[in-house]
């Protein structure tokens, strides 16, 4: 399928920004091309399934998270049409989630590769994934402090422990 | 016996040297459970970049999320400013990498055949393979200066260029590879131990491959035909058309076992040989970089305003690298580094599930796993509890003393 024809699909199921982002490459200047989808959180899991539609698998890279201040926006990434020559194209899928409501539904049960990113986003930014069973640390220590989280630009950030790791633990001493 | 017991792996990983750690639940030899926990050795980078480094020192912190990707990495991030700086690379200067990240590809895939021999107890094919991965490190130490971290990589282009001299250096090293790969492929592909050991241990299915998003030569070693450089193309690899590699290509078909990761990464060896050959005879002239000016280039990012994503097939398959430039700001506003060994973890669990646990270290080595590019924030963390710790070398003894069984009882 290619980019015109998702765009319309798009457009035609959802009330989406939609960015194409082309880039060539090489002599033959052959284009690569790259989806930005930036979605409302109500749709997002039927955009997800949609997907679905487009391809028995989609394959699943990761999400990465930003923080703006008062919200955070992630965005998954996601590429359809493996298997051909410069076939497959990205599709990035942002939503953006107020901070005093960080809730977003798991992706886990309709893509299991998903579980390590779901963990490290729900630690490192503190967004809960409604459904998510499995949510212990993944990247962070166990006994990690609640309520700190290294990926934001807020007071949650832990900075006191910054510079410090040498103290953060030592031999034969529990914190 | 209908009892089982867990057994924590780790930190410190029984395959690559590396810290992550396995809990194993067995009942006798067979494992029934698998968990997987990192957390051992994350550093921060993204968080540097994010809030420290200017763009262009973060490129040489780039290379350094892990010793062996050092090319795909900065390549993976150079890619991802580029989109969203909107800087035109240089013709010259993409094959220039495609060049660099076929080498990084060979001394990868070698280091790996050598690590996976040793954890079968074949060591003399273990220093054999690194002795001649040694030309192509030398190879690369020629055309950057440096066997490690190459520092080659440049927004809008590269910082080194291959002139008459490494061009005939680097024909003769891909002869001379040429030359050995009908050895290696005998050693590793026609021993009938090599095969006995490797056969349909650690099966990975096309279906659970496919859901469990796993990518690179493992993916690939499953039947599915996922591939960067095929799929979606950069830097030459769209002017040479690369196709993935499948084991069924070698002998008509698939398996998803050790043996098939084996198969795919031995042929994956002769494609970068062609891949550089082919690079060598077509390779433009013209200028290296888009700005020379560092300075310039500078302000330029730190005007920009926009997002981009790099992906890049490493030799453990897709690593992708998210960056979003805000006007103004001189670090990234957003960086997230996406290692190929991060979605080959979760396949761990089907490929060891039902297996023994002397099969535990080629298994996990058949991924070609990377610990410090899986970790990448700094944690310091010493998980206490472990009653029945099974050390390394412990594990190695059992994986040394079933291949000699199977030689024993195959003759």
């Amino acid at each position: 399928m290619n980019v015109e024809d998702i765009v319309k699909k798009i457009k035609e199921n959802f009330e989406a920004d939609i960015k194409v982002q082309r880039k060539s490459h090489g002599v033959k200047k052959i284009e690569e091309e790259t989806l930005f989808v930036r979605i409302k959180r109500e749709d997002f899991k039927k955009f997800v399934k949609f997907l679905f539609e487009i391809e028995k698998y989609p394959h699943f890279s990761i999400i990465s998270a930003t923080d703006f201040g008062e919200e955070i926006e992630l965005l998954y990434h996601f590429s359809v049409g493996y298997g051909s020559f410069n076939g497959e194209k990205m599709i990035s899928v942002g939503v953006t989630l107020p901070k005093n409501d960080l809730k977003i539904e798991t992706i886990t049960d309709l893509i299991p590769g998903a579980l390590v990113s779901e963990r490290e986003i729900h630690e490192m930014v503190g967004v809960e994934f409604i459904g998510l069973k499995d949510t212990r640390h993944m990247f962070l220590p166990p006994d990690w402090p609640e309520g700190k989280y290294p990926w934001r630009r807020d007071e949650t950030f832990p900075s006191e422990m910054l510079n410090k790791l040498y103290e953060t633990w030592k031999e034969g001493e529990k914190k | 016996m209908s009892e089982t017991y867990t057994i924590p792996v780790g930190p410190l990983h029984p395959a690559l040297h590396e810290p992550i750690t396995l809990k194993l639940e067995v009942s006798g030899e067979k494992i029934i459970g698998v968990d997987v926990f990192c957390s051992q050795v994350h550093r921060g980078i993204e968080w540097i970049g994010m809030n420290r480094n200017n763009p262009i020192q973060s490129i040489y912190l780039s290379e350094r999320v892990c010793g062996i990707c050092n090319i795909c990495h900065p390549l993976c991030m150079v890619q991802a400013v580029e989109k969203a700086a909107e800087i035109e690379v240089p013709e010259r200067a993409e094959y220039i990498r495609t060049i660099a990240a076929e080498l990084e590809r060979i001394h990868s895939h070698l280091l790996w055949a050598g690590v996976a021999a040793h954890e079968i107890g074949f060591d003399t094919v273990f220093h054999y393979t690194w002795a001649l991965r040694e030309n192509v490190m030398d190879l690369i130490e020629y055309l950057t200066g440096n066997r490690v971290t190459k520092a080659i990589m440049m927004f809008g282009g590269v910082r080194r260029d291959i002139k008459e001299n490494g061009a005939k250096k680097l024909r003769e090293g891909m002869k001379f590879y040429l030359e050995k790969f009908r050895k290696i492929e005998e050693i590793f592909l026609q021993d009938p131990t090599i095969k006995m050991r490797t056969r349909d241990v650690g099966i990975l299915t096309r279906e659970d491959a496919l859901k469990l998003c796993a990518v690179g030569p493992t993916t690939r070693a499953s039947g599915v035909p996922k591939d960067v450089r095929q799929d979606f193309p950069y830097a030459a690899y769209g002017d040479y058309e690369v196709k993935a590699i499948t084991p069924d290509i070698y002998n008509g078909e698939v398996h998803g076992d050790v043996y098939d990761r084996i198969v795919v990464r031995l042929l994956e060896v002769k494609q970068s040989i062609e891949i550089i050959n082919w690079a060598l005879d077509n390779m433009p002239s013209g200028p290296l970089l888009a700005e020379k000016n560092l300075v310039r280039l500078k302000m330029k990012l730190k005007k920009a305003e926009g997002e981009g994503i790099g992906r890049v097939e490493a030799p453990r398959g897709e690593d992708i690298h998210y960056v979003r430039l805000k006007a103004g700001e001189e670090p990234f506003f957003s960086w997230k580094i996406r290692a190929p060994t991060y979605n080959n973890v979760l396949p761990w669990i089907p490929m060891l599930l039902g297996g023994q646990i002397a099969d535990v270290p080629i298994v996990a080595a058949s991924t070609d796993p990377c610990m410090s590019c899986l970790n990448r924030v700094t944690v310091v963390d010493v998980e206490k509890k472990k009653e029945f710790q099974i050390t390394k070398e412990y594990m190695h003894k059992l994986s040394v003393k079933k291949t000699r069984r199977l030689m024993r009882n195959g003759r």
